[in-house]
Formats: structure tokens, C-alpha cells, sequence
């Protein structure tokens, strides 16, 4: 029912800063999104249920490729695959075809395999188009950084970034002081929500989309 | 005065707010001219900037506040002037409670003298305290977050809208010329009292406020203070926001001084504050588009950090029309006191002075004037440029004015400045009957009474002593002239069909006991005001609320730029929390809901209470409103041969809230 202003925003495949000229002026639509939305996406790619077949263990373009999963293993969450951006549907259909469910980044990107990575997670739960033109280097094209105190004043929605290695999704905050993250985890192997300490983001940025419909 | 509390389905991600919203959009009339003054004011300055906080398990760093003081501080000591003695920066530890305080008393309250220019610039954390003050709706107080704030024992607190206010009127009594720049969140309403916003605040009870100092006259710290009007106050976003950090040049900035030192560096001669915000706003609102950085307080046309006298003749904006090729829209409307026929020169963009030896480059005659713009064809000349300057040559009166009464006028010398004063302002006629009159001013015991009709008063009365007395009232008139303009404006014959209901929790319609004994609803009481478009098109709403303090505030929507499309059918409903202000026991308030086919901008009509009076007065507007909403009030603003009548419309209710006991 709300019309929407829709912000048009630079977005050069990589960069790395924000550009101190206006960006309305340029080249693609940013799309809106409120937070429950973004948090409800978010949730959905961790909690996307699926199935390892035979097929989805090995790398048809890879040979040291090794899979994170057994046949017939029942996983919650997209898989990790470092430099995918894949929606779980797109997931499914790739998994169908038997490509490899999840990569990580020592194979490098890997066309036959399926998944997201971090900033693939973020963009997607902002509602981004599939496609990687944002990494965790140039987030902050799209996102710009607030100047609240993170420790209190995060909001649903927003993500905290290490510029060029790791970006999570804040959900909430904890009574016992955690914080609520969702995140592409190449340690956990997929898309996982779950509590966090602070002491694991020193040197991250809180960043917040351009997009989102307050 | 009401407050709306926005419910919509995202709301529990979102702070429940005031609807107040700060004139940042530029309004469409404008003031410039040259300096007048012959001494050389001394010019002050302290800049605060903190990126790393002594407790910083508990407050994050930030990376560009040190950046902004420094490109600040080089700014000043430049291309301003100021000499580097005299500029006071506070970096990091240096920026502690009692420092920030004390260097505000030592170097700027202290040293300042009448007509020096001061600049305050605090670049770093924004947040909430708990609000001693009673003067919060929400219990909480904007804040700026100083170095040492938030310690584990409990002893430092933010400092707080109410105490920064407090400096601030010390400053006042020493100049006027004072420009506070709050690059930090939520940093809208500081120092004029900030509204409800759900983050997580320090909830803690904080220290009684210190007393002000004896140089404080007593009675000018309540909201609305006119003198703080007079300040210029750039604040980074609305109470609601987050400020964003900008990254530029190779580091961090905040993205408002990033975009405001920009500004200043490259302002000409002359330039104002609107001339800097507008091109500061749009920057900053293009790259984040959740921040508005907004400037209030002062005329925004005075120069850039020069003396509060600089105000000269009203221009609007003029562009070639997009409607008519062989037309010129002037942002200038029936609010504004346009009338059909009225003639304009039009000058360059950027036109200071508006006489010989400048030249027009055309004459514009208004064809049609619509509520904030009008169209206008060419009388002579070339047709103008966009962002061209016009000014009224030759007003063509019509029935748009607020007639005013002036009482007694022969024996009073003030009254006497005051009508010179107010006949060069296009929307005030002057009548010599009272029957005739929307509004009278009065000399008496010594005291000009600003009064409605029916001689209940509008505004506090001024003392005729007062060396400003005949500003201050002509401010009044000029902010009365505009609600009451706004209030008139009306379209019977439009095709639009909108249903305006209001619905209290415990009152079924609200509406159903107006002009009754028992009317109004108790302070507290939720309502729900509900818009359905029965039309056949999508429209644009957009709802002010003006109360019986003479403010006039955005309801909705709430945030600045937006627009808001209401479709065939569909229905709007916002819940509205009512209060009633401290000192009073009723007060009335006029929901007007514009639908209209285009986009709405009316943040332009947003003005702070004009009255700060208590229930010693009957609520004046109780029969002004009953007047206005049967439609005899006789200031009406559409002159029905010029305007589509097809395209917009006003539907609008009265609410009055009674304190509970």
C-alpha cells in the first residue's frame, strides 16, 4: 500500500568505498525492504531443510573438492559455497541436477557447486537479485555505516562486517548480553542463526541497508 | 497538542514516535540580503569530536568524529576566519562530561558578547536518558554521549537535551548569532526537547539539572523558546534517525559534516544556510537515505555564520513550468499569501539582492495558485532558468489575507512599528473593524495582546519594554497568519472521496460530542483515525495536526521526502496516543487530511507552538473551531476560478483532550 521511494545506488562489482557524490543518480534500483522481511528471509535460509544424494558429494570441476555432508544426511540451512549467492530454490533445482551441495573457499568458486557465502546471505536477505555484485569489501556501497553505539542500538536487519573476510546478520539482542546472528558460516558449513558473543567481532562494522522501509 | 504513535506492522521494529517534524524541506519562500553592521564581531568556537569512549565495552567506536573536528576546525580558521586562538577543540578524553560543560560555560557563554558568532560542533554518539524535566512525553531525553558516560558506577551520565538546552540560554542572553551543529544520532530535537524512541537508552534517574547561571532571565527555557529561534541548529537526522558515518577522501567522516564542510567550502559570497542545507541535505539523504539532516531554529536565509541581522526582502523559487512550456512555477502558494494576479520579478539563480543594479530577467503574472506552488505566465522578459529567484512586485489582494486588527493604534508607538512592519507581508491586511477582523492586536497594562476574533488570547503577551517586542510579536502574527491560512484551506468541489473517522478506545466517535458540553476525550485514550479512499484513483495523503499552541506538525507521513499513496478502497488507520501538555488542562487539536492525485510535501507548513500559556486563559480556539469547521470563518484561501478544483481535497477533525483529573 506505501509508495516507495525507490533509491537508485552505484553498484560497481567491486570498489570497496562509498563515493562521497550522491548516488541517486545512478544506475541500479536498491530494493526496499523492512526488516521483518529481511530477518523473515533470513530465516527461511537457515531453516531451508534438504537432502545430500550421492550426487551432491562430489565436484565435477574440482578434483581435491571434499563434501561437508554423507548421503542421505538430512542438513538445515543452504550450504556454504564461497562466492555463491544461490536462493534456496535456486539451491533445490541445483542439488536436483546434482551439483555439489556446498563449497568452501579453499576450491575456490566453484560453478558446480551450489550454496551461498556471507555477503551472498546478506544480499539475499535484503532482497538483492541472485548474483554476487556485492562481497564483503563493497557492502558499504549499499549500506552505509551508522553511527549508533552497536552494543545497544543495532536493529533487526542491520549486519556487522569485517571488510574483505566475514559479514553476519544481527537478529536481536540477548538478556545475557549475546547477540542473535544468522550467517553463511564456512565452519558450521551452511546458513545458521544462533547467539554470539561480542568478543567475536572486534574490528567489524555495523552497517545498515540502504533499502530498508523503516 | 497530540502525539501520534504509529502502528503499523513493522512497528515492533520500529520507535513509536511524535509526529513533529522539523522544517528541513526548504519552504518556499526565502529571505537574502546584505550585512548590515559596523563593528566586527568576535567569532568563538568549540568543537567536540569522540571516537573512542572510555568505556568501550559498553559504547562502540567510532571512526570519523576526530576527522570531522579537524576538517571543522580548518574550515573555520580559513575560509571563516576564526581565529585559531579562538577556536576550542575537545577530542576523545578530552571530551568528558564536566569538560564539555565547562568549556561550553568557559569559552563560549563567557567570552561571548552581543553579536559575536559562536559555533558548537559535536561529532559522536547520540543516545537517551531518562527525562527529569517532566517535559518528554516518552520519559526520555535526547542525548549527546560524552567520553566518560555510561561508567559502571553509575556517575556519569549523557548530557542531556534539557541541560544542553539550559547552556543554551545562557548563550542566548550573551548573542544570538550561535550555530549548534549535532552530528550524532537522533540529534533532531536536542535542544528543544526530544520524543519517544524505542532503543535501549540509560534508563538510570539522572542528577537534578544545574541551576542556570544568574545572566539566565527567568521564564525563557520552556520549549518553543523564541529565543532559541533564533539560533541556527543543524542536526545530522531526525529523532528518530541514525546519523551514518561516510567514508570519503580515504577515511571516515560523519556523513554530515562530510557533506557540510563541502558545502561551506564551496559557498560563494553571501551564501546562506538554506543555500548550504539544501545542497548538505540532499547530499546526505541521497547517500543514506534514512538520514535527514534538517536546519532549524532560524530564518534559514540568514547568512552562513553571520549576524542575525542580515535578513532582507522574501523571494520564492521560480522554474520553467513542466506542465506548460510557456509557463513559470513559482514555489509559492495559497499558504504562502499568493494570490492570482500578483506579479513577480523573476532574477537569476542565485540573485543576493533584489534592486538596481541587479536586473529581472522577466516579469511573471500568477495564473493559477494552487496550496504551495503556483504557475505563472511570462509578462515580459526571457523565460527564467530553474532555481531562478522571484519577488513580488505588485500584490493583487484578494480574499487570501489574515485580517488583522490593531487596537488603539494611534497611542501606541509599538503597535505603530508593528503594523510598518507587517504591511509589507502579502497575507496580513490591516482592518480598522473589529467585525471585519480574524485577529486583533492590543496595547494593554503595557503588554501587546496577540487575540482571536472573539478577543481570546492567542499568544503570551509581550511587554512593550522589550527591546524586541515588536519582532517577537510580528513573529506571532506571521505564525498564527500561517495556521489559520492552513486551517482554511479547503475544497468542496473535488472529486476525490475520502472518509475521515476518528474512534477512541473508550469514546466510539469522538466527533459525535463537538460544540457539547461533554465533548473531547481523556488524556491517555488511544484513537484511531482512519482514511478510506472512495475514489476511483490512487491518492496521495499526507495528515497535519494543528493544535490550539499555534503548531502545526507532519502526522503523516512521518518521514521526510516520503510519499505516501492511499489506493481505491483501501483504508489508513493510525493510532493516536493523546496528552495534554503540562499547565494546561484541555487543549484542541485539528487533524486535516490533503488527498491529493500528486505527491504531498507539506513539511514546509510545520511550525513549533506559538503560545506558551496556561489555563488561566480559556482555550481560544474553542470557538475559532467551530467557526472553521462549519466553514464561516472567513479566511478563506481558494480563489475558485484558478485551481482544479478535480485534483485535491482536505477533509479535517477536531479532538479535544482533557487532562484526566
Amino acid at each position: 500500500m506505501w509508495f516507495q521511494v525507490r533509491i537508485v545506488l552505484i553498484c560497481f562489482m567491486f570498489g570497496g568505498v562509498a563515493l562521497s557524490r550522491p548516488q541517486t543518480a545512478t544506475i541500479a534500483r536498491l530494493p526496499r525492504a523492512s526488516r521483518a522481511e529481511i530477518v523473515a528471509r533470513a530465516r527461511a535460509i537457515a531453516n531451508h531443510s534438504w537432502t545430500c544424494g550421492s550426487s551432491n558429494l562430489n565436484a565435477s570441476c574440482s578434483r581435491k573438492y571434499r563434501s561437508d555432508w554423507k548421503v542421505g544426511q538430512r542438513v538445515t540451512g543452504v550450504p556454504y559455497r564461497w562466492g555463491g549467492s544461490d536462493t534456496p530454490e535456486q539451491f533445490d533445482k541445483k542439488l536436483a541436477e546434482g551439483l555439489a551441495a556446498g563449497a568452501h573457499s579453499q576450491y575456490g568458486i566453484l560453478s558446480c557447486a551450489a550454496g551461498v557465502d556471507c555477503s551472498g546471505f546478506v544480499t539475499q536477505a535484503w532482497g538483492l537479485p541472485a548474483g554476487h555484485a556485492y562481497s564483503t569489501s563493497n557492502l558499504r556501497q549499499i549500506a552505509g555505516k551508522p553511527k549508533y553505539n552497536w552494543y545497544t542500538d543495532m536493529k533487526p536487519g542491520d549486519v556487522l562486517n569485517l571488510p574483505g573476510s566475514h559479514v553476519v546478520l544481527f537478529t536481536g539482542y540477548n538478556p545475557d548480553g549475546t547477540i542473535n546472528v544468522c550467517e553463511a558460516a564456512g565452519s558450521k558449513g551452511r546458513v545458521v542463526c544462533h547467539a554470539a558473543t561480542w568478543s567475536r567481532f572486534v574490528k567489524y562494522i555495523p552497517l545498515q541497508y540502504k533499502g530498508i522501509d523503516e | 497538542m497530540l502525539v501520534a504513535i504509529l502502528c503499523v506492522s513493522i512497528c515492533t521494529l520500529n520507535s513509536a514516535s511524535a509526529p513533529r517534524v522539523s522544517v528541513s524541506a526548504a519552504p518556499p519562500v526565502f529571505r537574502s540580503g546584505a550585512v548590515p553592521g559596523s563593528t566586527v564581531p568576535k567569532k568563538l568556537a568549540l568543537l567536540v569530536g569522540i571516537n573512542h569512549y572510555l568505556h568501550e565495552d559498553r559504547i562502540s567506536p567510532l571512526a570519523g568524529s576526530i576527522n570531522d573536528i579537524e576538517d571543522m576546525r580548518q574550515l573555520l580558521t580559513t575560509k571563516f576566519e576564526f581565529p585559531p586562538e579562538n577556536v576550542l577543540t575537545l577530542k576523545d578524553s578530552e571530551a568528558t562530561h564536566a569538560g564539555i560543560v565547562a568549556a561550553i560555560q568557559s569559552h563560549l557563554i563567557a567570552k561571548a558578547q552581543a553579536g559575536d558568532i559562536v559555533v558548537f560542533h559535536y561529532s559522536g554518539h547520540g543516545s537517551q536518558m531518562r527525562d527529569i524535566t517532566g517535559r518528554q512525553i516518552s520519559g526520555l531525553d535526547e542525548t549527546i554521549v560524552p567520553y566518560d558516560s555510561r561508567d559502571p558506577e553509575g556517575k556519569i551520565f549523557d548530557i542531556s537535551g534539557a541541560e544542553l538546552h539550559t547552556l543554551l540560554v545562557q548563550l542566548t542572553a550573551k548573542t544570538r548569532n550561535v550555530t549548534f551543529i549535532l552530528d550524532s544520532c537522533h540529534s533532531g530535537t536536542l535542544v528543544r526537547g526530544g520524543r519517544v524512541r524505542s532503543i535501549p537508552a540509560d534508563t538510570r534517574t539522572p542528577p537534578p539539572l544545574p541551576q542556570a547561571g544568574s545572566s539566565l532571565s527567568r521564564g525563557t527555557t520552556s520549549v518553543g523558546d523564541e529565543k532559541l529561534s533564533s539560533f541556527a541548529f543543524i542536526s545530522a537526522a531526525t529523532s528518530r534517525e541514525s546519523a551514518f558515518e561516510h567514508f570519503a577522501d580515504g577515511k571516515d567522516h560523519g556523513a554530515l559534516t562530510y557533506f557540510l564542510t563541502r558545502q561551506l567550502r564551496s559557498a560563494g559570497a553571501g551564501a546562506t544556510y538554506r543555500d548550504v542545507m539544501d545542497g548538505v541535505t540532499g547530499n546526505v539523504t541521497a547517500n543514506y537515505p534514512a538520514q535527514h539532516p534538517s536546519l532549524e531554529g532560524i530564518e534559514a536565509d540568514q547568512f552562513v555564520f553571520g549576524d542575525g541581522n542580515s535578513l532582507a526582502r522574501t523571494y520564492a523559487i521560480a522554474s520553467p513550468s513542466v506542465l506548460d512550456s510557456r509557463r513559470v512555477t513559482v514555489s509559492i502558494g495559497q499558504v504562502q499569501g499568493a494570490t492570482v494576479g500578483s506579479l513577480y520579478d523573476v532574477y537569476s539563480p542565485g540573485t543576493k539582492r533584489f534592486a538596481a543594479p541587479e536586473k529581472p530577467v522577466a516579469r511573471v503574472q500568477l495564473v493559477s495558485v494552487d496550496a504551495l506552488s503556483s504557475e505563472a505566465s511570462l509578462v515580459s522578459g526571457t523565460k527564467p532558468l530553474p532555481a531562478s529567484r522571484a519577488v513580488e512586485r505588485e500584490h493583487r489582494y484578494g480574499r487570501l489575507q489574515m485580517r488583522l486588527l490593531m487596537d488603539g493604534l494611534e497611542s501606541s508607538p509599538t503597535l505603530q512599528a508593528i503594523k510598518t512592519t507587517l504591511q509589507s507581508l502579502p497575507f496580513i491586511e490591516i482592518v480598522d473593524k473589529a467585525s471585519l477582523c480574524n485577529m486583533q492586536l492590543k496595547e494593554t497594562g503595557r503588554k501587546i495582546q496577540t487575540l482571536a476574533a472573539d478577543s481570546t488570547t492567542l499568544s503570551t503577551p509581550i511587554s512593550v519594554d522589550d527591546p524586541s517586542a515588536v519582532n517577537r510579536v510580528v513573529g506571532q502574527v506571521k505564525a498564527w497568519a500561517k495556521w489559520f491560512n492552513v486551517l482554511s484551506i479547503n475544497n468542496s468541489h473535488s472529486d476525490i472521496e475520502l472518509q475521515f473517522t476518528l474512534q477512541g478506545s473508550q469514546t466510539r466517535d469522538p466527533m459525535a460530542r463537538v460544540g457539547r458540553p461533554d465533548m473531547g476525550v481523556k488524556e491517555g485514550e488511544k484513537i484511531d483515525a482512519t482514511i478510506k479512499n472512495n475514489s476511483e484513483r490512487d491518492v496521495y495523503i499526507a495528515v497535519l495536526d494543528l493544535s490550539s499552541d499555534g503548531s502545526i506538525s507532519v502526522v503523516y507521513p512521518t518521514e521526510q521526502g516520503v510519499k505516501e499513496v492511499l489506493r481505491p478502497g483501501m483504508k489508513l488507520t493510525r493510532t493516536l496516543t493523546t496528552f495534554v501538555p503540562k499547565g494546561r488542562s484541555v487543549v484542541t487539536d485539528i487533524l486535516k487530511v490533503f488527498a491529493s492525485y500528486k505527491p504531498i510535501d507539506l513539511s514546509p507548513l510545520a511550525q513549533e507552538g506559538i503560545r506558551s500559556i496556561g489555563d488561566d486563559v480559556t482555550d481560544p480556539l474553542a470557538g475559532l473551531l467551530s467557526e472553521a469547521t462549519s466553514g464561516t470563518r472567513g479566511v478563506s484561501a481558494v480563489p475558485s476560478r484558478t485551481i482544479d478544483l478535480g485534483t485535491w481535497t482536505t477533509v479535517q477533525r477536531v479532538l479535544v483532550v482533557k487532562r484526566s483529573n
